[in-house]
């Protein structure tokens, strides 16, 4: 798997077609899925999509394997593509600070069995919030990527991205509960 | 990090969520391949164009920058030439070449800084042109529609022009359409009176 990605890698460098169609294929379906938890609008996920393929075979020449996988590579350019178009689109973004909220509402099941309940309410409490911060929670406990790999995507560092689930996961219950 | 780990209703509610995406178009991969396609052809010229007018715009930047270098180092002596506070007397010979008076930049430089120079040398002559128009003036109106004093003329003892200084030679100008002005109005006021 690993020699086949330096053979996709090398023949990107030399421009060929062929492997344009590879990466596409392979690749292509994750970084859509980056792209959509960020950019809700269709036309535009697909644009920024683009965007996505074109910037990473302009910069395949500045990849290095030793940073990180060519998944996490390519999630990362998604990431920041994304991002560049939800902040000059605007969108509304619920606030929910600590302050917000009563202090005894922040106790939250910790290994809790699963509850249907629970997920409808915590399904509703995922689209109030902020697109980053869903594409942060997607990428830990859907794509099983590891915190130095979401640090690398989002261009920030390990402690740093422990922290913000901790507290996009203490944000979500507390959105349970003041419901 | 074991309870961020372990939260299995959070990585259902998720796992939910995802599943819920629209899937990918079928064609956009194709779509994709086109757009990747045409620019590979489509760049070389736009970059060539784009080199051609950034090489252009420095050539005449530069071509500007130094003319104008070339229009300030011409001046520079001419104005120290105008504003060295020395008898003509002493210097009979000197002819006001602006590229002879070498020596006299480098006096300047003794006095004060480079850069302050020019604009303190202007500031003098225009302050010495000041005096020099109202004591014309004054003199004139004394002698009646005459021809002027020739001590009028005279400039102050310590500032020496030659012949192509354009603020006397500006001074003079203004000097004659006033006195021409004074004998005029004298002239009106005079067959007003008969």
């Amino acid at each position: 798997m690993e020699h086949e990605t330096d053979i996709l890698i090398n023949d990107l460098r030399q421009r060929k077609p062929a492997a344009c169609q590879r990466l596409l294929a392979t690749y292509g379906p994750a970084v859509f899925r980056m792209v959509q938890r960020l950019v809700t609008c269709r036309e535009d996920a697909e644009e920024v999509y683009q965007d996505v393929f074109v910037k990473a075979l302009r910069s395949i020449g500045s990849y290095d394997a030793r940073q990180a996988s060519l998944s996490t590579w390519l999630n990362r350019i998604a990431y920041h593509e994304s991002l560049n178009v939800v902040r000059s689109k605007r969108p509304t973004i619920v606030s929910l600070d600590d302050r917000d909220l009563a202090p005894g509402l922040l106790d939250f099941p910790d290994n809790a069995p699963p509850d249907e309940q629970t997920i409808q309410q915590l399904e509703q409490a995922l689209a109030q919030l902020a697109p980053h911060e869903q594409a942060i929670v997607s990428m830990y406990y859907y794509d099983n990527m590891s915190i130095a790999d979401i640090a690398y995507v989002t261009g920030s560092i390990p402690s740093t991205v422990g922290s913000q689930l901790s507290r996009i996961r203490k944000k979500l219950y507390r959105i349970i509960k003041a419901h | 990090m074991n309870e961020l780990k372990n939260d299995n209703n959070l990585r259902e509610a998720i796992g939910r969520r995802e599943q819920q995406l629209p899937p990918m178009p079928a064609d956009l991969n194709e779509r994709v391949m086109k757009g990747l396609m045409e620019p590979e052809t489509a760049a070389p010229p736009r970059r060539l164009w784009l080199y051609a007018a950034v090489a252009v715009a420095a050539g005449i930047a530069l071509l500007i920058i130094f003319h104008l270098g070339k229009e300030q180092t011409a001046q520079e002596p001419v104005v120290a030439q105008q504003t060295v506070g020395q008898p003509a007397a002493s210097k009979p010979t000197e002819a006001p070449e602006p590229v002879a008076a070498k020596p006299r930049q480098e006096e300047m430089k003794v006095e004060a800084p480079p850069a302050q120079q020019p604009a303190k040398k202007h500031r003098k002559v225009m302050r010495k042109l000041i005096e020099l128009i109202p004591t014309a003036e004054a003199k004139s109106a004394h002698t009646a529609a005459a021809e002027p004093a020739p001590e009028a003329e005279t400039p102050s003892p310590d500032y020496y022009p030659t012949e192509q200084d354009p603020f006397v030679a500006m001074a003079a100008q203004v000097e004659d359409i006033r006195s021409r002005g004074m004998a005029l109005q004298q002239e009106i006021t005079a067959l007003m009176n008969n």
